[in-house]
């Protein structure tokens, strides 16, 4: 399932307590947690112990307080933690007024973890370094949440003041944009998680995806391009041509993928779905044996059309045989091959499909080469 | 809405009472797990109490009384006094006396 972008947040905050109070923050890198100094600010003077409870896996770790600046606006320190496979928010700085604000925290209200949303109203301070939010109630205990942006889907900024705790009057944060520049390695960092980690990219809907602006989440022109071939076993011998035919791809390292046969049922089936899930092209072999099977139909197709709404992959059905029922699946919208709509076996010559096929593949990795998105 | 919070504060003798304090000015919102002394707040209204007597006494009336409302305030950083307007939402009504009264 692509998760939700609401979810996502939550597994990536955490409490954060120190022996004289007690906030949130959120992981930004693998192993680092960002909050605001304020929070550990007994601890940074008094070289007292600090706390870090990860809820999603309910276990406590201490930590180090890695970087703390606390000076004119500036309140933001970094927590690390002995982790490195924590999940990560996606840090983007762009944000309006009148942007709705989605956070996630652990107020004195609701010690377990509760969601509050905000309007974003604009900025405030002396170098306007501060986001003002409006219609929520900023609680003790909400300082260090993180503030989601929905209409990009990035991480705009954390949240450090309220304006009146009892009422929903909202309060102000320190802005993303001013975060990376007080910790400019994170940049780096960030890159490095959202390459290989693609889960919080992939639950962007087609709204916010595009108002992403980051250079390094295009595809890099070098690297072959992933694909994974959903078939049934019953058409083996189709899918080892179609293999042949895009051999050179691979020789030329356009392409790369999943090359062993898949035995449902056995420890290759997870090894199967992860290569789904990363893979940026999916063909679908389609064929009476393909639409039948449970599995073919309702997982691996499931959430190949999920990646391709996602706008995550591409998804290309390749019809080998004839499959009226085909018509009628919510696959059907897809633009299938060949292009003429002769299943494959009803060619005369076989080849002949398979090097159309193979050169229409060809033009979907050279797209997806130029623009950087399927 | 209401915009009184509970907070708790830490008497001399050691028991933790709760009281009905106001909000006062933005907050920063990390979540405090010590409790205030109540002194922060005896402080506040010992420096008010002796800078009302000490004005008056300038004035030297034959007699005078003072009342005035205190609510307990909660700031970042801890407990302080308010003074009121009135007595009706005080924590504390405090009223001094001295000399002839009619």
């Amino acid at each position: 399932m692509v998760q939700s972008l609401y979810d996502l947040l939550y597994q990536c905050t955490v409490v954060v307590s120190t022996s004289k109070s007690q906030g949130t923050g959120f992981f930004v890198a693998p192993g680092l947690v960002l909050t605001c100094a304020h929070v550990v600010k007994d601890a940074q003077e008094n070289h007292t112990p600090v706390e870090v409870l990860w809820k999603a896996n309910g276990r406590k770790h201490s930590a180090e307080i890695e970087k703390y600046q606390e000076v004119a606006e500036i309140d933001l320190a970094l927590l690390k933690i002995d982790l490195n496979d924590n999940p990560c928010v996606l840090l983007y700085g762009a944000v309006e007024p009148r942007n709705f604000l989605y956070s996630f925290g652990y107020p004195d209200t609701e010690p377990e973890g509760a969601s509050t949303t905000f309007e974003s109203e604009g900025w405030a301070g002396g170098q306007l370094e501060r986001l003002k939010f409006k219609q929520g109630q900023a609680r003790p205990g909400m300082s260090g949440s993180p503030l989601l942006n929905w209409e990009t889907g990035g991480v705009c900024g954390i949240v450090q003041i309220s304006y009146n705790i009892s009422i929903h009057v909202g309060g102000t944060g320190l802005l993303t944009t001013v975060i990376l520049q007080e910790f400019p390695e994170l940049h780096e960092q960030q890159k490095q998680y959202h390459q290989q980690h693609r889960e919080w990219i992939d639950s962007l809907d087609a709204v916010q995806r595009p108002r992403i602006a980051l250079d390094w989440l295009t595809l890099s022109p070098e690297g072959p391009v992933e694909v994974f071939t959903c078939y049934d076993q019953a058409d083996e011998e189709l899918r080892g041509q179609l293999i042949t035919h895009l051999v050179q791809m691979r020789r030329n390292g356009l392409i790369t993928g999943h090359e062993d046969k898949l035995e449902i049922g056995t420890e290759q089936e997870e090894e199967a779905k992860k290569h789904l899930d990363r893979a940026r092209i999916i063909l679908l072999l389609v064929s009476p044996n393909f639409l039948a099977s449970e599995y073919h139909y309702s997982v691996e197709m499931q959430r190949a059309l999920e990646r391709h709404q996602a706008k995550a992959a591409r998804v290309i059905p390749i019809i080998l045989r004839d499959t009226p029922g085909w018509k009628d699946t919510k696959f059907a919208g897809l633009l299938a091959l060949p292009r003429n709509g002769k299943p494959v076996v009803k060619w005369p010559d076989r080849d002949e499909a398979f090097a159309k096929i193979t050169e229409e593949i060809k033009n979907v990795v050279g797209n997806l080469k130029k623009q950087g998105t399927p | 809405m209401d915009q009184t919070e509970v907070v708790k504060a830490k008497l001399e003798n050691g028991t933790v009472i709760n009281i009905e304090a106001r909000q006062i000015g933005p907050q920063r919102i990390a979540n405090p797990n010590f409790t205030a002394p109540f002194t922060e707040v005896t402080q506040a209204i010992e420096g008010i109490a002796n800078s009302v007597v000490e004005t008056l006494k300038k004035v030297q009336p034959r007699g005078a009384s003072v009342e005035f409302g205190l609510e307990v305030g909660a700031e970042s950083g801890g407990l302080t006094a308010l003074l009121v307007k009135g007595t009706g939402t005080a924590n504390l009504k405090i009223i001094l006396q001295w000399g002839e009264m009619n």
